[in-house]
């Protein structure tokens, strides 16, 4: 049987069957292709390229092992590395609150599949949620379905035999929004203030305003702010219309809740 | 002149009431038609259709109008509302005046529960009036949103009044003409002059808010005010005097044209609206709207056809469709406001916290208002083509929406203050008074 570093471990398994022992002999992570489940799980979606990544060794280890079997290996070409990965924007400045993890390494031990959980966490992953596998190897069966699909993805080793795989289904260009309001105390707001020159600061007050000029006035005054300016609001209540509007975009808004004179704000574009 | 934040904010307890009591009424409404709907295909001066239709009318839509309105009120006005007191009053009269009704009408006609429940849900509409004027003078009179709601709550007096002498009448006998007549006069002030003006009164301020719309065109809400109460008015003592006649397509003319009036307001804000895409409970307020409009198309063919199913349709568009939708998604952008109020007041410290919106399951909202269409075109069929299978699929739909709506309901009102990530807050983080 002619092979390349595209064919799949389930072509070398119908095969040969004994490419199972000779594949599980070349490292510990590739022993596991002795359990049935994983094998089953595994064989069909992993490439000999894949399962040398996954494996920590080389093709030509491979080539060393399934030769013997009666394989004839000719190579087409080098596959693009995952190691090579440069953070995505969408992966950038990402908050802890937006991923949900999947330990794979916890329902591999217990011997279940882990596709049907991850998939169906898939199928449920919130709006500009990032979904995070944890596992010992790069599950790279999992980064091509999940492409296929749409998805982004982004491999980080965290240290030897531990990566954590992140899929995001947003578009590069709609990077998700971390802008969620903060409540601050006043030494806070007070640092906050003064990141920016006086200059640069445009205070408003519309605390004498009712319902809704303080939210048209406020959005109007964003229209025009200048991209290093802030904008210093006093209301008379927490504008939660105003922020509920500003969510989406990419305005960062410190809220301080004073007792006597209402809400202090300082908003500016990040 | 500014009030402090503390002091003009309405409190949690004041509305919560309202609001817990009329979702719970809701369901109920919601499980008595699903067993009941054969009750929707026969003549609508049943026991159970007044138990449902008053139910409807004060548990649930009146019940949450009010718990809104001690909402709004403070916010409208700058003001603090002039009394928590009156308020819980009007919860407790409105709350054991219902009870006593429904047992009256669900118990054939037990006149002293009637006249009792009526006599205290009178006692509440004026509780209600109460604060309700006090709270809005001494300020401008300027303010179109302000009107509508003073002419709304006198409107209900005069419904519930009405409502009493019907009571009092099954009793002791004494009104001159028919008391159908005098029920479709009851029933058109309470929809007419009590929902119609509260309502228009309300969107004027909260929807071109919500859509982030202006429109320059006070005019047409003078002209909305002026002949909506004309129509009603005509209506009213024509109606008393000379029972129900032709003439009442007259006083139907001029409150649609007020109608359309207050809906041209609408949808000049609608298209200067800043906030392109609509949320959820926005589009129940425009399907809401579009059922206003059927039911005033239904009100001449009534009259011309006296057609049963098309009575049922009448109701169940007014009630379920118009009243209940609007509430349906206007409770999604008033209580979690609220309940956040009461919650993150005084939150200090580096926190990120959960938006109002964040408070409950805005994908059950979305179902919600689809089994709110599926329920009222299936139930509008049954009832004009007399398929009762399709009246009770669309009662099933309608349990459905008031399952999702309560579980939303009790979400938001058993919130517990977290940060963002769901970790529950802790007390220093508070200052001030909670």
């Amino acid at each position: 049987m002619i092979i390349n570093e595209n064919t799949r471990i389930v072509d070398l398994i119908r095969f040969r069957k004994e490419s199972i022992d000779a594949i599980a002999s070349l490292s510990k992570p590739l022993r596991k292709l002795r359990n049935p489940v994983l094998r089953k799980l595994l064989a069909p979606r992993v490439r000999i390229s894949e399962a040398a990544n996954l494996g920590a060794c080389s093709i030509q280890d491979f080539v060393a092992v399934l030769e013997p079997l009666g394989f004839e290996f000719q190579p087409v070409g080098i596959q693009p590395s995952l190691d090579r990965m440069e953070e995505p924007a969408w992966f950038k400045g990402l908050s802890e609150h937006r991923v949900q993890y999947v330990d794979a390494r916890v329902l591999l031990a217990l011997g279940q599949d882990p596709l049907n959980q991850i998939m169906d966490q898939v199928k449920h992953l919130e709006p500009a949620h990032v979904l995070c596998i944890v596992s010992d190897f790069k599950p790279s069966p999992l980064i091509h379905i999940l492409e296929k699909k749409g998805f982004f993805s982004f491999i980080q080793e965290i240290e030897p035999g531990l990566f954590h795989a992140y899929f995001y289904s947003g578009t590069q260009q709609e990077v998700p929004s971390d802008k969620a309001p903060v409540f601050v105390d006043s030494v806070q707001f007070e640092q906050l203030v003064k990141r920016f020159e006086s200059a640069r600061i445009r205070e408003l007050d519309v605390r004498g305003l009712s319902m809704p000029l303080p939210m048209e006035t406020i959005l109007s005054a964003l229209h025009t702010l200048q991209p290093a300016d802030a904008l210093f609001v006093h209301h008379q209540r927490v504008p939660l219309y105003l922020l509920e509007e500003l969510a989406g975009q990419t305005y960062q808004v410190y809220i301080l809740q004073a007792e006597e004179d209402g809400v202090k704000l300082l908003i500016f574009s990040t | 002149m500014k009030a402090p934040m503390n002091q003009s904010a309405p409190s949690l307890f004041v509305v919560l009431p309202f609001f817990l009591t009329g979702a719970l009424i809701f369901l109920g409404v919601a499980v008595f038609l699903f067993l009941h709907t054969e009750a929707l295909t026969g003549h609508y001066f049943q026991w159970s259709i007044l138990t449902l239709v008053h139910a409807c009318a004060i548990g649930w839509g009146t019940m949450l109008i009010f718990g809104s309105v001690y909402q709004l009120l403070p916010v409208i006005n700058g003001r603090p509302l002039y009394s928590n007191g009156l308020a819980y009053s009007t919860f407790i009269c409105l709350f054991i005046g219902l009870l006593s009704l429904l047992v009256g009408f669900y118990w054939t006609a037990v006149h002293t529960w009637l006249i009792l429940g009526g006599s205290l849900i009178l006692l509440a509409f004026i509780l209600y009036s109460v604060n309700v004027f006090k709270t809005s003078f001494p300020s401008n009179f300027q303010s179109m949103e302000k009107l509508f709601l003073m002419s709304a709550s006198i409107w209900l007096i005069f419904t519930a009044l009405l409502g009493l002498a019907l009571a009092i009448n099954l009793a002791h006998p004494f009104v001159r003409i028919s008391h159908l007549e005098y029920l479709k006069i009851h029933a058109h002030l309470g929809l007419g002059g009590w929902f119609l003006q509260l309502i228009t009164g309300i969107s004027i301020k909260l929807i071109p808010m919500f859509a982030l719309g202006k429109s320059e065109k006070q005019t047409w809400l003078v002209w909305a005010f002026y002949l909506q109460n004309l129509g009603l008015l005509g209506f009213f003592i024509d109606g008393l005097f000379f029972g129900i006649s032709p003439s009442i397509l007259i006083y139907w003319g001029l409150i649609l044209w007020g109608t359309l009036a207050w809906l041209a307001y609408l949808w000049d804000a609608f298209k200067n609206r800043l906030r392109r895409k609509l949320d959820m409970p926005l589009q129940h307020t425009y399907l809401s709207s579009v059922l206003l409009l059927f039911g005033f198309i239904c009100i001449p063919l009534i009259y011309f056809l006296q057609d049963v199913g098309l009575i049922a349709v009448y109701g169940i568009f007014l009630f379920l469709g118009w009243i209940s939708v609007l509430i349906l998604g206007m409770t999604f952008k008033t209580l979690p406001f609220i309940v956040w109020n009461t919650k993150y007041k005084g939150i200090h410290g580096k926190i990120q916290i959960p938006l109002p919106k964040q408070l409950y399951k805005t994908e059950l909202v979305n179902i919600q208002y689809w089994a709110c269409v599926f329920a009222l075109i299936f139930m509008g069929m049954g009832l004009l083509m007399n398929l009762g299978i399709l009246v009770k699929i669309g009662s099933l739909a309608w349990l459905l929406v008031a399952v999702l709506y309560v579980i939303n309901v009790f979400l938001i009102c058993g919130h517990k203050p977290q940060d963002i990530n769901g970790n529950f807050i802790k007390r220093p983080l508070f200052q001030g008074k909670e």
